[in-house]
């Protein structure tokens, strides 16, 4: 379950502004501008159509986001799990640039930040922490991406762990329902996940 | 991945576009990238009684008057057409092959994972058959990201007879 590299469509993405970047920048100057004053660089737009604003702070947040990931992987390494949980925690409530408006990227990398906060407390079997990240977690990912897909899935995982508990302690009704809970997140984890599938591959989801 | 050398075309030919189409109104259309091989024959050959180079802005073929003597504008105009239209092409292999083999990879992963633990769990007949029913999702969904992509990185199997979930 580590695979904590932020989504690489994130890489693929900033490559693509970057060039982007690039290109206005080097086209703002128009030739028969009467100043040689340099235009200021102009926000640059995910897409044609008025997309959310994709700038050098949004970009910036998603350095440091890369950055925190790569400092947890280093504590979670080294066991250090409640570290690994604090490095995490900073980017989750970390000042997201352009507040209040919706930038897909942003929420794609805290979706999966809620994700991997989650499995850590997970893996410190604290599972209604676990639970809290996950939903925090899916208020960033309402469609049916791989981020909802991958923290439905987290929380299936969380549910299988609470039902064992509960079965351990003789609490058979409570436990049953906590499987029952298990398998219906996991079952609808594969169905995001189809999804996802068949639309990335362009058999299925009409892009 | 067999695709990731139509990627690299890919991203080859947005950098050409990229190029023309900032500066190429104040260079020579000798100077402007080609924009496909098969287009660099026409394009060189137009070049040298062209006027001026680099990718026009939109509405430009309205803007070149009809009767002007030696026009290349119609021709020219087709050449850009079609090197907009292969660029198209090629930023959409890009996209496929870049960008939607690693979510679909990423996707597959988890759905194995997911389904591992469903089928860990389940007990009861109606479960045992939502078990095979996500089984059977994750053999599908294999084969469309094999047939795409080829393979996918990090202990992702594609292989549809590979066990559910996948040994790592």
């Amino acid at each position: 379950m580590k695979d904590y590299s932020p989504p690489p469509t994130l890489r693929l993405g900033a490559a693509l502004v970057a060039l982007a970047l690039a290109a206005s920048f080097a086209c703002a100057k128009k030739p028969d501008a009467a100043s040689d004053s340099p235009a200021p660089p102009p926000p640059v737009h995910a897409a044609a159509d008025a997309g959310p604003v994709f700038d050098l702070e949004v970009m910036a947040f998603l350095s440091e986001a890369r950055s925190l990931h790569h400092q947890a992987n280093i504590r979670e390494d080294e066991g250090d799990l409640p570290g690994a949980v604090t490095v995490m925690t900073r980017l989750v409530t970390a000042t997201r640039p352009h507040e209040g408006q919706k930038i897909p990227e942003i929420d794609e990398v805290l979706a999966d930040a809620w994700a991997r906060l989650a499995e850590l407390d997970l893996k410190r079997h604290d599972l209604d922490e676990a639970a809290k990240a996950v939903k925090a977690g899916l208020g960033y990912a309402p469609d049916a991406t791989y981020f909802r897909g991958h923290l439905l899935e987290v929380e299936g995982v969380i549910e299988e762990a609470r039902a064992a508990d509960l079965s351990d302690a003789g609490k058979k009704d409570d436990a049953q329902r906590a499987r029952a809970r298990a398998i219906a997140l996991l079952q609808e984890a594969v169905k995001v996940q189809e999804q996802v599938i068949g639309r990335a591959l362009g058999d299925g989801g009409k892009r | 991945m067999r695709l990731a050398n139509r990627a690299r075309i890919g991203a080859g030919l947005v950098m050409l576009a990229l190029a023309p189409s900032c500066g190429g109104a104040a260079k020579s259309a000798g100077e402007s990238a080609p924009q496909s091989p098969a287009s660099y024959g026409e394009s060189t050959k137009q070049s040298a009684q062209a006027p001026q180079g680099g990718y026009p802005p939109a509405g430009y073929s309205s803007a070149v008057p009809d009767s002007q003597p030696g026009s290349v504008a119609p021709a020219r105009e087709v050449t850009l057409g079609k090197a907009r239209s292969d660029l198209d092409v090629a930023q959409r292999e890009l996209d496929v092959a870049a960008g939607d083999c690693v979510a679909a990879c990423r996707a597959l992963g988890s759905m194995d994972r997911a389904t591992g633990h469903l089928c860990g769990l389940a007990q009861a007949t109606d479960e045992r058959t939502r078990c095979e029913d996500a089984k059977t999702k994750v053999r599908g969904a294999r084969d469309k990201v094999r047939t795409t992509c080829g393979t996918c990185p990090g202990g992702v199997t594609v292989d549809r007879n590979a066990p559910v979930p996948s040994p790592l």
